[in-house]
C-alpha cells in the first residue's frame, strides 16, 4: 500500500488519521506519551499501578543468563535435553521459567545443521528467557535478509558456516518463539552447568554466533 | 504482488548494524503497559501487531518503541479505552508540570 492510498482511505470512523502526531521528533515526545498512557490507563481502572510495577520488575529481571542456564542444563543432562527438544515450554517450567502466553521451540545445532532465528514480520523473540531483543534483531536489515542470505548475515556477525553444513532459518511469530541449542564447545566437557551457562551468549541462542570456551 | 510494509522477509536491505543499546525507561514502560493489558485481556499481542502493520509508513519506519506507542494509542482508541486527543492533552499537562517544576 502506498502512502497516497493511506492518505485517502476510510476507516469508517471519524477521528484523526491514525498514527499522525505533530512534531514526532521533538525531544521527549514519546516519554510524555508513555507517561500519559500510563496515567490514563490507571485512572480509568484498565490496569492498576501495581500491575504496571510488577510487569516492569519482571521485565527488568529478565536476563540472557536464564536462557544460558537452559542451554547448560541441556548440555549436562541428556534427559532434560530430550524433554527440551520435545516440548520446550514444559521443560523450562521445570526450571521455574515461563514463556508467558507463547510456546517455546528449541532447535538443536549439530555437525550437519546450523540454526538461526528471526522474526521477519515483527520482533517475536523468547524475551522471557533472553530479555528484550537487541536493536539489530528488530532492524529492517536483519528481518529482510536473514531468510534470503543467511550466510552473508552470519558473516557480518563473524560467523562462517562451512559450505557443506545446512543453515536453517526459523521465522518466529507471536505464538511460537524459537531458541537455538548451540553445540557445546570443545574443551568444556568437565565444566559445571553454572560455568557453562556463563559462556552461552544471547547471540549464540539466536544462532548468529557460536559459543566458545574462552 | 506487493508485500505489505511489515512483511520484510527476502527484501533487499543494508548490512546489519550490530548495535546494543539498552531500552530507555519510557520504552520499558510502554512494554510493561502492553504486558499488563495482555494480562487483563484488554489488548492481545496479535491485535497490537495488526495495529503496527496498519501504521502509515512514515510512522512504521520510526524507532521501534515509538512505533509501538503509536500503534497502542490507535488500538486503544479503536477499543474505546481512551482517545488520541485525551493522550495528547495529557501529554501537554505532564509537560507543563515538568516545566513548572524546574
Amino acid at each position: 500500500m502506498t502512502t497516497d492510498e493511506r492518505d485517502t482511505h476510510d476507516h469508517g470512523h471519524d477521528h484523526e488519521h491514525p498514527g499522525t502526531t505533530p512534531d514526532v521528533n521533538e525531544a521527549g515526545y514519546y516519554e510524555l506519551m508513555a507517561e500519559a498512557m500510563k496515567e490514563l490507563l490507571i485512572e480509568k481502572g484498565v490496569v492498576s499501578a501495581d500491575d504496571v510495577r510488577r510487569n516492569l520488575e519482571f521485565l527488568d529481571s529478565r536476563d540472557p543468563v536464564d536462557g544460558g542456564r537452559v542451554i547448560a542444563k541441556a548440555w549436562t543432562d541428556p534427559d532434560f535435553k530430550k524433554r527440551l527438544l520435545d516440548d520446550g515450554t514444559a521443560a523450562i517450567k521445570e526450571m521455574g521459567l515461563t514463556m508467558g502466553d507463547a510456546e517455546l521451540v528449541v532447535v538443536e545445532n549439530t555437525d550437519d545443521v546450523h540454526n538461526m532465528i528471526v522474526c521477519t514480520l515483527c520482533s517475536c523473540y523468547p524475551r522471557t528467557l533472553l530479555g528484550l531483543p537487541p536493536d539489530w534483531y528488530k532492524s529492517k536489515s536483519y528481518r529482510s535478509r536473514a531468510v534470503i542470505e543467511p550466510r552473508s548475515v552470519l558473516k557480518e556477525f563473524g560467523t562462517e558456516v562451512p559450505a557443506d553444513k545446512t543453515v536453517r532459518v526459523h521465522d518466529s511469530n507471536a505464538d511460537m518463539r524459537y531458541l537455538v541449542l548451540p553445540q557445546q564447545p570443545d574443551g568444556t566437557e568437565n565444566w559445571s552447568a553454572d560455568k557453562l551457562a556463563e559462556i552461552v551468549s544471547r547471540d549464540a541462542m539466536v544462532g548468529v554466533v557460536l559459543p566458545t570456551a574462552g | 504482488m506487493n508485500q505489505r510494509q511489515h512483511d520484510m522477509g527476502g527484501m533487499d536491505a543494508d548490512p546489519i548494524e550490530n548495535s546494543a543499546h539498552e531500552a530507555e525507561p519510557w520504552a520499558k514502560m510502554v512494554t510493561s503497559l502492553a504486558a499488563a493489558m495482555r494480562e487483563h485481556d484488554i489488548m492481545r499481542i496479535d491485535e497490537l501487531r495488526r495495529a503496527l502493520e496498519d501504521l502509515p509508513s512514515k510512522i512504521y519506519e520510526q524507532d521501534y518503541f515509538e512505533r509501538w506507542s503509536e500503534a497502542m494509542v490507535n488500538l486503544l482508541e479503536e477499543k474505546g479505552v481512551f482517545t488520541r486527543k485525551e493522550v495528547l492533552s495529557r501529554m501537554e499537562k505532564i509537560k507543563d508540570k515538568i516545566e513548572g517544576g524546574l
